[in-house]
C-alpha cells in the first residue's frame, strides 16, 4: 500500500511553532536548511517496517534530488518522489483544463498526508484518500501509522 | 591550504569517484571555459561534479559533491549541491564520505 507526504508544514515545518528533528551538522544545515518535524525520521521508517511503500507528493519545484539528499542526511528513504514537475508531466500533462496540484488517485496512493484544506475537500470530490495535519501534535506519527493500518485493512478486505 | 593542495585534494577525490564506479561522462557544460576544468562524472543514472564552497563567517572552505539525475541539466552546469565535508578529512573518512555521497553507502545503520 502507498502512503504519500507533502512536505511543507507537514515534513518540513519551523522550529519556531514545532517540535523539531536535531539540525543536519554544519555545513549541511546550511545547504539544507529545512527542519524535519520530530517524529519523521521514526514515522518514514515505522511505515517501510510495516511494508508500506513511502512516497513525497509536493507541488514545490525543489528537484528530485534536492529532496532525496536531504532525507539521506536524516537516514530516511522514499520509494518515490513526485514534485511540481512531476505532477506537471505525469498528471497534468497536455490537459486544457488545470487539474488540482495532487491527485495521488493517479498514483495509486491509498492514503495522502497533507496541511491544505483545499487537499482534504478535494479528497473528497475527486475520490481520494486523505488526513489532514497541520497543528503540533505530539501524537501526530501514530495517528498517521492508525490511519494507515485502518486503511490497509479496508483495502484487504475488498 | 595552498590553492596547489586544494586541487590536489580534489583530484584525489575525483579518483575516489572513479574507483567507485563512476566514469568521466565527457561533458563540458555551456558557459565554462575550456580552461575551467572540472569534470563530470556519471553514476548508477546520477551526474556528479567536485567544487569547493565557502560559508559566511566560516573561513575554511568545503569540498562540495554537486548532482543531478539530468543530462540536460549536467550540460547547463545546473546542479544541486548534495553533500560538503572537509578538505582536511583523512583519506579513510573522504572515502566514507565520496561513498555516502553517491549513495553506496549510508551513513545511518538501522
Amino acid at each position: 500500500m502507498k502512503i504519500s507526504f507533502d512536505l511543507d508544514e507537514v515534513l518540513f515545518v519551523s522550529p519556531d511553532t514545532y517540535e523539531v528533528e536535531p539540525e543536519l551538522r554544519f555545513p549541511l544545515n546550511r545547504m539544507f536548511p529545512e527542519r524535519l518535524r520530530k517524529g519523521t525520521v521514526w514515522l518514514i521508517n515505522e511505515l517501510h517496517k510495516r511494508g508500506f511503500e513511502v512516497w513525497v507528493y509536493t507541488s514545490s519545484f525543489r528537484t528530485e534530488v534536492y529532496i532525496r539528499s536531504l532525507f539521506r542526511q536524516y537516514g530516511v528513504k522514499f520509494d518515490q518522489i513526485v514534485n511540481g514537475y512531476r505532477h506537471k508531466a505525469e498528471v497534468q500533462g497536455d490537459r486544457e483544463m488545470t487539474l488540482p496540484q495532487k491527485m495521488p488517485q493517479h498514483y495509486r496512493i491509498s492514503l495522502h498526508i497533507d496541511d491544505e484544506d483545499a487537499i482534504i475537500q478535494n479528497a473528497r470530490i475527486y475520490g481520494f484518500r486523505a488526513m489532514q495535519v497541520y497543528e503540533p501534535d505530539p501524537d501526530w506519527a501514530q495517528k498517521i501509522i492508525d490511519e494507515a493500518e485502518r486503511i490497509r485493512k479496508l483495502e484487504e478486505g475488498k | 591550504m595552498t590553492d596547489s593542495e586544494k586541487k590536489d585534494r580534489i583530484r584525489y577525490v575525483e579518483s575516489l569517484l572513479t574507483e567507485n564506479g563512476a566514469i568521466d561522462a565527457k561533458i563540458q557544460p555551456r558557459g565554462q571555459g575550456k580552461d575551467e576544468k572540472r569534470t563530470i562524472f556519471w553514476f548508477n543514472g546520477n551526474y556528479y561534479r567536485l567544487g569547493e564552497v565557502t560559508f559566511d563567517g566560516i573561513d575554511d572552505p568545503y569540498i562540495v559533491v554537486s548532482c543531478t539525475d539530468t543530462k540536460k541539466y549536467a550540460e547547463y552546469g545546473l546542479f544541486d549541491d548534495v553533500h560538503a565535508f572537509e578538505y582536511t578529512l583523512s583519506d579513510e573518512e573522504t572515502k566514507t564520505e565520496i561513498r555516502f555521497a553517491m549513495g553506496i553507502e549510508d551513513l545511518f545503520t538501522s
